[in-house]
């Protein structure tokens, strides 16, 4: 069976082989950051092998009426939302947020390094105490750029939902920040 | 008016969060597309009903084998006589069960096995009965018989020991030396006592793989040259020979051998058609023949990269632009 989608505006015929070739990039960094900066390479490669093989079984089912970038992305945001939800390891591993300095120094002054240091730690714990679906939703529109309708037709949300979720998120992500700024004073 | 602490800190941060690497490196996508396809496939492989009534069949066959085979009278152990072992652990007078590791059913003719330098000694024709839980079966190969009062009988075969588990036996001395028959139809393996398999091949190409980038990275080319093209020229290297080739062009370029590296991407060609890693091989042999000036066979090379792209493709095909654009 040929699956059809479109690609740039062309008609192609897709296989998964070729799908990977394409995407695995855009799926690996969305992955990647999805997770958060304490995933490791075998974190983020783990997501990507179940994404594909999710593109493999959901295929045949494809018909082509959604851009195959928004399919795939979608497919990788619920991979990453189910392993952040059911996994010990996973969530080990959001524990892990807050453990360490999580960059190199950017700059060349001292104080302006441990002050972004410091908010990426504040910034990475509080969304590891957000629950998988509004860390996902504001990953994708704060991090990834992406627009409501876009999250929407990724997550099979309605754009009201994710505008919903997105406000959420962010007032309790204020209020953690919030509080983990008062603690470290 | 105070900032939301949210947006303060996103303000300082969001650059940072964003910086992860763009793309994947060459190497860790044909091991993930590997552990992809592998899963894929393993997950179509239909099941096997013929295989299944197969095995069936030869377990039926075991089960009768073992319930027509001649039993002898109940257990009578020898007598000592002068040379003959003093004492032979049996499930009659050693009770204790005897070490029974995960077995597998293998079909077995009688057959005799060669034991030299046996530390049993057994009269002409005598015969052993263990019981019906002192059972032994040898794997081929050159035996050394013990027995100890631990492990009423343990068999060594080629450094491994392999236990008695369910088959009657017979030891006798040939007119050669001691030797040992297995007198059922079907017998147990004890295959947890069996040395440990080979290692999978693709585990050890990987590993070769690994050393070749060692040898590349510590700019050891020409043996980094070799060890790829070993892996290449492995018939099980599978996904890794598209890498492998690319490696070497890529090295023969480094050192100025441009010939050679259009020959080893030709063959990859030949090989591979529509490998993962085309758009590099693609922009890698465009980057040689404009090199070279051979500006139409660089457009004739694009044009196998035609339905893929990718950033090396990109710089191609800027850089095919450039060169063919009139001066």
């Amino acid at each position: 069976m040929t699956v059809v989608g479109v690609i740039d505006g062309a008609a192609v015929a897709l296989t998964v082989e070729d799908l990977f070739r394409r995407h695995v990039d855009d799926v690996a960094r969305i992955a990647s950051r999805l997770l958060g900066p304490r995933a490791t390479e075998a974190d983020v490669d783990d997501i990507v092998q179940h994404v594909f093989i999710a593109i493999h079984r959901a295929l045949p089912g494809f018909r082509g009426d959604s851009d195959v970038r928004t399919w795939i992305y979608g497919i990788t945001a619920r991979v990453v939302l189910s392993q952040l939800r059911g996994s010990k390891r996973y969530r080990a591993m959001i524990e892990r947020y807050g453990e360490a300095s999580l960059i190199r120094p950017q700059s060349s002054r001292i104080d302006e390094t441990v002050e972004h240091r410091e908010a990426l730690r504040r910034v990475w714990r509080a969304l590891s105490e957000l629950k998988a679906e509004g860390r996902v939703v504001f990953v994708l529109s704060e991090i990834e750029g992406w627009t409501a309708p876009e999250i929407g037709a990724a997550l099979e949300l309605s754009e009201e939902a994710v505008r919903s979720r997105l406000r959420r998120a962010r007032e309790e992500l204020s209020v953690r920040i919030k509080k983990l700024k008062e603690t470290e004073r | 008016m105070s900032q939301d602490p949210l947006d303060e800190d996103l303000a300082l941060v969001r650059e940072l969060m964003r910086s992860r690497p763009a793309t994947v490196e060459p190497h860790r996508k044909t091991r993930l597309w590997a552990a992809i396809d592998e899963n894929i496939h393993r997950r179509e492989r239909p099941f096997r009903w013929g295989w299944f009534a197969g095995l069936a069949a030869a377990a039926a066959a075991a089960a009768i084998a073992v319930w027509s085979a001649d039993r002898p009278p109940a257990a009578i152990p020898a007598p000592p006589r002068p040379g003959v072992a003093e004492r032979i652990d049996t499930a009659e007078n050693n009770p204790r069960p005897l070490p029974v590791e995960k077995t597998r059913w293998i079909t077995a003719q009688p057959k005799t096995i060669e034991v030299p330098g046996a530390t049993l000694a057994l009269a002409e024709n005598s015969e052993l009965e263990l019981g019906s839980a002192g059972n032994y079966h040898l794997v081929s190969g050159t035996v050394e018989v013990s027995i100890d009062a631990a492990s009423p009988v343990v068999f060594t075969v080629a450094g491994a020991k392999v236990s008695a588990v369910a088959a009657r036996i017979r030891l006798a001395r040939s007119p050669s030396g001691p030797t040992l028959e297995l007198l059922s139809g079907a017998v147990r393996e004890a295959s947890g006592f069996l040395p440990p398999p080979a290692p999978v091949r693709k585990i050890s190409l990987e590993q070769q793989m690994i050393d070749a980038d060692r040898e590349r990275i510590a700019g050891r080319v020409a043996r980094a040259i070799a060890a790829y093209e070993v892996v290449a020229r492995d018939p099980a290297a599978a996904t890794l020979r598209e890498e492998a080739m690319l490696r070497q062009a890529e090295l023969y370029r480094a050192t100025g051998r441009s010939g050679a590296a259009l020959r080893v991407l030709a063959a990859a060609d030949a090989q591979i058609s529509n490998g993962l890693l085309l758009p590099e091989r693609v922009a890698l042999e465009v980057e040689l023949l404009l090199a070279a000036g051979r500006i139409d066979d660089a457009k004739r090379a694009l044009e196998k990269g035609q339905n893929v792209d990718g950033p090396a493709l990109a710089r191609a095909r800027e850089l095919l632009l450039e060169k063919s654009e009139p001066r």
